[in-house]
This record gives structure tokens, C-alpha cells and sequence, in this order.
């Protein structure tokens, strides 16, 4: 799982356009058009908006996780994967606020509602951002990994603390907004298209995480070289 | 980075992709005004601007890993030449 | 385990010693909550409808934002002085470290906290002298502390401290200010155990969870 070679990325790559190709065909011309009460054209974004938002969740497990093992086992790769998924992670969870926000406004009037849902990808959102900050700031390569990894962590931690929290707060202070697509059974063809939709973007998350993670191998062999040469 | 570094090939697929993204939603848009649906109460322009920030969103990470890619590929052109000259030339 | 209780303690009395002489942190703490309070007093029309509303936000907003203010220092000052080596090279194991780091900025918080009690009453009428608040406060403010003080750390070592604290903290301590603002509405509206009792006994969870982890990851984040 160190680098994945260059024919396997492109390979994923690109599977990944082609996926979605396809993807783009079933939203826009399989897909059923929505009820007035979703919006009816605009709740096509529910195919981009909600699996982009599971990948962000799923790139932060993997970020965690990386995290933690790089702690105890000190393996350069899993810091590398962790930093590969800390940043895909971040385009993904910005797409889901940012269509979130654009599928909320016509059908609720509102540009956001702080949900469970809303509330944790905003936070683990800003964890990230957080997370990739301090690499930067850090003094060494070496302590960046380190607290960006403690980061990760109790990022973490916090998320069944967060969700209680906001599942709490939402059942004191809102009537519960059942979500677009929350409601009854799904007809087959929304299913599809939803599971299609997952399917390709996360094959696209692990294609850019592959990329990400070589380029972060290429960038720490430059690093070292630079410091024989200048040794 | 300018369009002439860009290669023929990823030009193409690049083309492609747009007009993919492009074509899709105009078709359901005809299909709408076809139907005789009223554009405004469908909320075709929030669609809309959906579908550019998904897409704008991956293709400017892919710019930005790219633009890496080129920095990274300098980088070591230097290291190169550095060694090259054999001497430490940045102290 | 008693040389690092001792060693806590030795460490918390050295910074208690420090504020009861120079007072620096403690007074810098205390203004900047008064005029945080001060400027939400100008903001809202102190009407009872406004004040039950928003008055446990307000409060709490004020408080976390002095606490940043407050952790920030716990390390940036340690580490401009460059006593944060000393503090490092002593035989004094870095858990402890935090256990006195920790229990001195929860000690200054609290007291700038409750002396706000009487501010806030001025300004919104709102009376804090509640045991549950105080309860709350104690439980919420050590949640706070557990957390800013290990990334204090992190961000004392940084060019960009005064972003990144609340950058990284914020984000990781939202469920206590969510339980502190929702348990704080409880207990002025006189509800008692009923309301308050879940969210308090969350905060704790909360505390007790960071507390550990925080002093777990001490260790990386001094690591050179």
C-alpha cells in the first residue's frame, strides 16, 4: 500500500472519469424528476451532494486512522496517506457544503440548517482546514506530521461527542426537517443512480488519494536529497 | 502554467469533460422547457451553479496537484545541476 | 504515581506563585472578559424576552473567548521566556507537565469566571449565582482547558498562535459549548436535575475522554 505504481493511478484515474461519464448520463437523463416539495430539477445535486459528503467521512476515518498508526508504529507511509486523505478529504467535504448549501436554499429558503448532519461536516470541515494549517506552520516535517496526526486524533474523538450533541440541540430548538430523500422508500431508479453515484466518487477518492500519497513520496525524496546536498 | 504546456492528449480528454458536463444539464433543461415545466419553479440556475461547484471543486484540486507535480519536477532539475556543479550552491 | 502528583502540584504552585506575584495573566484574562462582556452589552437591547434567549449564548461566547485568550498564554509565555526548556530538561515526566499546566489555567479561568457573575448581572439582569451554573461552568471550563492546553502546546511553538488556537480547538470542543449553552438555559429557567443532568453528566464524559487523550498526546507534541 506504500506507492501505488503509475499505471495502477492512471488506471483508477482513469476509471474514474469514466465512471463519471456514465454517472453524469444517469443523473441527468435516467434519473426520475423530483417532487415539487424537493425541488424538483435541483434535487439532482442530492447524487453529487450526499456522496460527496460520505466520502469526506470516510477520507476522515482514513485520516484518523493513518494517524494513529503512524504514532505508534512511526511508518513514513501512513503519514503520507494520512496527509493525501486529509486534503482530498477537504475538496470533498467543501463540495458537499457548498452544494448543500445550494440545494438547501430553494427548498427551505435557508442557505444552512445546523442538522446532525450540517453540524459534524462543518466541524470534521474545519478540522481538517486545521490539520493541513499547522503542517505549514510546523518548524520540521517531522513535528507538522506529528500534531497534524494529534489533530486527526482528536478529531476524532470528538465526532460521537459532536453528533450527540447536535442530535440534542436539534431535537430542543428545530421541528425535525425530514432531509430531501429521507422520505419513505426510494424508487429504483433514485436508488441507482445514488449507488452509482458513491460508487464513482469513491473510486475518485481513492484515485486522488493514490496520486496524492506518490506525489507525497516523490516531494520527501527531494526533501532528503536536498539535505545531502547541502550537507 | 499556460495551455501550450498542457499535452494534446489531456487537452482532448479535457474537452471531452466539458462538453460531457456541459451537454447533460442542457439537454434536461430542453427536455424541461419541452415539458413545459416553468424554468424558475424547477430551480434550473441553483442546479446549475451546483454542478459547476462540484466541478470546479475537483478540477482546481487537480490544477493544484498538478501545478505540484511541476514544482516538484523543477525541484529536481535543480538538485540536478546542483550536483552537477558539485558544490552545495544554497549555503 | 506520587512523583507525578508531586510533580504537578510543584509545577501548578510555580505558575500559582507566578500569577499571585505578577498577576499578568490573571488581569490581561479578567479586562478582556469585562470588555468582552461589555460589547455584548452594547449589542443587545437587554430586554427579558432577548436575555432568556440569548443570554446563556452570550455568556459562554464571552467565556470561551477569554479562555482562548487565557490558554494561549499558558505555553506562548513558557516558551518567549524560554523557561519552556527548563520546564522540559526537568526530571519531571511530561504528563505531569500537563497535569500542572492544566490545573493552572483551569484555576485563572474559573476565577475570571465567576467574577463575571456579577458583571453579567449588571449589564443582562441575568443572575448566574445558580449552583447548577456553577456546576456547569466547573465541568464545561475544564473540558475547555483539557483541550486548549494541550494544542496551546502546539501553537506556542508556531509564528501564527493567536489563529491557530482557536483554529484547532474550536472545532474539537463544540459539543461542550453546545451542552454548556443548552444546560445553562436549563438551569436559569430553575430546571433543576431534569434538564440540566443529562448535559452535565455529557460534559463530564466529554472531560474525562479529552483528559486522558490530551495526556497521551503531551508526549508527541513536545517531542523535537
Amino acid at each position: 500500500m506504500g506507492t501505488a505504481g503509475l499505471g495502477i493511478r492512471q488506471a483508477l484515474l482513469g476509471l474514474a472519469a469514466l465512471l463519471f461519464l456514465i454517472d453524469l448520463y444517469l443523473i441527468f437523463q435516467y434519473a426520475p424528476t423530483a417532487s415539487e416539495a424537493l425541488g424538483l430539477q435541483v434535487q439532482r445535486i442530492f447524487y453529487f451532494h450526499v456522496p460527496s459528503a460520505l466520502l469526506g467521512m470516510i477520507s476522515f476515518a482514513v485520516a484518523a486512522t493513518a494517524s494513529v498508526v503512524y504514532l505508534t508504529k512511526r511508518g513514513r507511509k501512513w503519514d503520507r496517506i494520512a496527509w493525501a486523505s486529509a486534503e482530498v478529504g477537504t475538496v470533498f467535504f467543501t463540495v458537499a457544503i457548498g452544494t448543500g448549501a445550494i440545494w438547501a436554499k430553494p427548498v427551505w429558503q435557508t442557505w444552512w440548517v445546523w442538522d446532525v448532519n450540517g453540524t459534524l461536516t462543518f466541524m470534521l470541515w474545519l478540522v481538517f482546514i486545521g490539520y493541513l494549517i499547522v503542517r505549514s506552520y510546523a518548524p520540521t516535517v517531522e513535528r507538522g506530521s506529528r500534531w497534524a496526526a494529534v489533530v486527526a486524533i482528536f478529531g476524532a474523538a470528538a465526532v460521537p461527542f459532536v453528533y450527540m450533541a447536535a442530535d440534542w440541540w436539534e431535537g430542543l430548538h428545530t421541528e425535525r426537517i425530514t432531509g430531501p430523500g429521507a422520505s419513505g422508500s426510494m424508487q429504483s431508479e433514485i436508488f441507482v443512480t445514488f449507488m452509482f453515484s458513491l460508487v464513482t466518487f469513491l473510486v475518485l477518492f481513492i484515485a486522488l488519494v493514490a496520486e496524492r500519497t506518490a506525489q507525497r513520496g516523490v516531494e520527501e525524496s527531494i526533501e532528503e536529497l536536498r539535505r545531502e546536498v547541502s550537507a | 502554467m499556460n495551455i501550450s504546456t498542457i499535452s494534446k492528449r489531456t487537452r482532448i480528454a479535457i474537452g471531452i469533460a466539458l462538453v460531457a458536463i456541459l451537454a447533460l444539464p442542457t439537454t434536461v433543461l430542453a427536455a424541461t422547457s419541452a415539458a413545459n415545466e416553468i424554468p424558475g419553479e424547477s430551480n434550473l440556475g441553483f442546479l446549475l451553479v451546483g454542478e459547476i461547484i462540484v466541478w470546479a471543486g475537483f478540477f482546481a484540486y487537480a490544477f493544484y496537484m498538478s501545478r505540484k507535480t511541476n514544482d516538484l519536477r523543477r525541484e529536481i532539475d535543480d538538485l540536478r545541476a546542483q550536483l552537477k556543479a558539485g558544490a552545495p550552491s544554497d549555503l | 504515581m506520587k512523583s507525578y502528583l508531586r510533580s504537578a502540584v510543584a509545577v501548578y504552585a510555580k505558575d500559582m506563585r507566578l500569577e499571585a506575584r505578577t498577576k499578568e495573566t490573571f488581569s490581561a484574562v479578567l479586562a478582556f472578559a469585562v470588555i468582552v462582556a461589555f460589547v455584548f452589552g452594547f449589542a443587545f437591547d437587554p430586554s427579558p424576552t432577548v436575555v432568556a434567549l440569548v443570554g446563556p449564548g452570550i455568556v459562554w461566547v464571552a467565556y470561551v473567548f477569554t479562555g482562548i485568550l487565557g490558554m494561549n498564554r499558558t505555553f506562548a509565555v513558557e516558551r518567549d521566556r524560554g523557561t519552556l526548556e527548563g520546564l522540559l530538561l526537568a526530571p519531571v515526566g511530561r504528563e505531569a507537565i500537563y497535569a500542572g499546566k492544566l490545573a493552572s489555567t483551569t484555576t485563572i479561568m474559573l476565577v475570571v469566571e465567576v467574577l463575571l457573575y456579577p458583571v453579567f448581572l449588571v449589564l443582562f439582569e441575568l443572575n448566574l449565582f445558580n449552583i447548577w451554573f456553577v456546576l456547569i461552568t466547573i465541568a464545561a471550563t475544564v473540558g475547555f482547558s483539557a483541550v486548549g492546553t494541550l494544542f496551546s502546546a502546539i501553537a506556542a511553538h508556531t509564528r501564527a498562535r493567536e489563529i491557530l488556537l482557536p483554529l484547532l480547538f474550536l472545532p474539537i470542543v463544540l459539543p461542550v459549548i453546545i451542552g454548556a449553552v443548552a444546560s445553562t438555559s436549563a438551569a436559569l429557567a430553575g430546571d433543576g436535575w431534569d434538564g440540566v443532568g443529562k448535559w452535565l453528566q455529557f460534559i463530564v464524559a466529554f472531560d474525562l475522554v479529552f483528559l486522558v487523550l490530551s495526556s497521551w498526546a503531551f508526549d508527541f507534541v513536545l517531542e523535537e
